[in-house]
C-alpha cells in the first residue's frame, strides 16, 4: 500500500514537470519535537466537528506489509503551504480513499512523549521516512488490541483537529 | 427475537445488563414469561427502542461503508461477517438505559462501538468475529483497558465500566 502511494506521488511529480523533488523535500531537515505530523481525515467518524477535536478512531493503526509490524502512518507538514498539505492529504488518501475532510495535527514531541505520562516510560518513535515523500512511521504498536486502543486516545486526547472549510 | 431480561436496579440508578435464564423447571419457565413481559415493556419506552434503534441503524450504515476490502483506501479489511453478528448481538443485550453506541469497523473487519463524550471520557469496545471484546477508555484521570468474552451476556467487567461512563453523563 505505501508502495502504490509512493508510486503515485511520483507520477504526479512527473505530471507537474519533472521528477525534481519539492523544494521542500530537497530540504528536509530531520524530525524534530515540533516538527508537526498530520493523520489526514476520510471520515466523520475520525472527528467530533462540534466540539471541534480529533478522536481515537484518527489514531488507528494498522499492519504495514513492509514493516512486517503494527504501525501509524503520518506525514509531517513542516514549511508546507495550506494548499500544498491539501495536496497532499487528497494524494495520500488516494483515489479510493474518500473525501478529505480535515486533518489531525501533532509535534513530533508530542507522540514521541506518549504515553510517558501514564505509564512513565516513552512508547513511540516517529521516524522520517523518504517514501512515500513526508512519511512518518510510528510505531511500536506491539500490545494488545486493548492498548492499542488506549494509546489510540492517548494521541487523540492531545491533536490538533484542522477541517477544511 | 427479543431475549428475556429480568430488570435490576443497580444502586447508581442503572438498570442491569440482561440475565438469559437456562432453566427447565415450571417456575423458571413463569420467570422468563415475567422477564419478557418486563423486557417487552421496556421495549416499548421511547428511549430504549431509540437507542437500540439508532445503533442498530448505524451498524447497517457501517457495514455498508466496509463490505469490501480496502473501504478506506488504505488497506482496511472489509467487515467480518461473524464480528457484524456478534456487535448486533452485543447491541440488543446492552443495559437499559445505555446510551447509543457511535458504531464504526476497524481497519482489522472488527466491529467497533464508542461512547465519546469528549476528551476526558471515551470509552470503546472492538468486537471480533469470534466474540472477544476488547475494550479501552478514558474516564477522567482514570484509565481503562482489558479484553472479554462475550457469549449470551455483556460481561460483568464490561457493563460496569458502561455504568461508570453513563453515570457521569447523568
Amino acid at each position: 500500500m505505501r508502495f502504490l502511494r509512493a508510486l503515485a506521488i511520483f507520477f504526479r511529480r512527473i505530471l507537474r514537470g519533472g521528477d525534481r523533488p519539492p523544494a521542500d523535500q530537497a530540504t528536509d531537515p530531520p524530525l524534530d519535537g515540533c516538527t508537526l505530523c498530520a493523520r489526514f481525515l476520510n471520515s466523520e467518524k475520525k472527528y467530533n466537528k462540534v466540539q471541534g477535536r480529533a478522536n481515537y478512531k484518527a489514531f488507528e493503526p494498522s499492519y504495514d506489509d513492509e514493516e512486517k509490524a503494527i504501525v501509524l502512518s503520518m506525514y509531517r507538514l513542516d514549511g508546507m503551504t495550506e494548499p500544498a498539505i491539501v495536496e497532499m492529504g487528497r494524494t495520500v488518501l488516494g483515489p479510493k480513499g474518500g473525501r478529505l475532510h480535515g486533518r489531525a495535527e501533532l509535534p513530533a514531541g508530542e507522540i514521541e512523549k506518549l504515553p510517558s505520562d501514564v505509564v512513565a516510560a516513552k512508547k513511540f518513535r516517529a521516524r522520517f521516512d523518504k517514501t512515500p515523500v513526508r512519511h512518518v512511521t510510528v510505531s511500536p504498536w506491539d500490545d494488545g488490541k486493548e492498548i492499542r486502543k488506549l494509546h489510540s486516545m492517548d494521541l487523540a486526547k492531545v491533536a490538533t483537529l484542522r477541517l477544511l472549510d | 427475537m427479543m431475549p428475556a431480561v429480568p430488570a435490576r436496579l443497580l444502586t447508581d440508578g442503572l438498570l442491569s445488563p440482561p440475565v438469559i435464564s437456562r432453566g427447565l423447571s415450571g417456575e423458571s419457565e413463569a420467570l422468563r414469561e415475567q422477564s419478557r413481559q418486563i423486557r417487552l415493556h421496556l421495549w416499548q419506552s421511547i428511549s430504549v427502542r431509540d437507542t437500540v434503534d439508532l445503533a442498530l441503524a448505524d451498524l447497517e450504515k457501517a457495514r455498508r461503508d466496509a463490505s469490501s476490502a480496502n473501504w478506506d483506501g488504505e488497506g482496511a479489511r472489509a467487515i467480518d461477517p461473524a464480528a457484524y453478528a456478534a456487535a448486533k448481538r452485543f447491541i440488543l443485550t446492552l443495559p437499559s438505559t445505555a446510551l447509543a453506541p457511535s458504531v464504526s469497523v476497524d481497519r482489522d473487519g472488527e466491529v467497533d462501538l464508542a461512547w465519546d463524550f469528549d476528551r476526558d471520557q471515551v470509552f470503546s469496545i472492538s468486537i471480533s468475529g469470534t466474540r472477544r471484546l476488547a475494550y479501552a477508555g478514558i474516564l477522567g484521570q482514570e484509565r481503562h483497558s482489558g479484553s472479554a468474552q462475550f457469549i449470551d451476556e455483556i460481561p460483568a467487567s464490561v457493563s460496569n465500566l458502561l455504568s461508570a461512563y453513563f453515570a457521569r453523563r447523568r
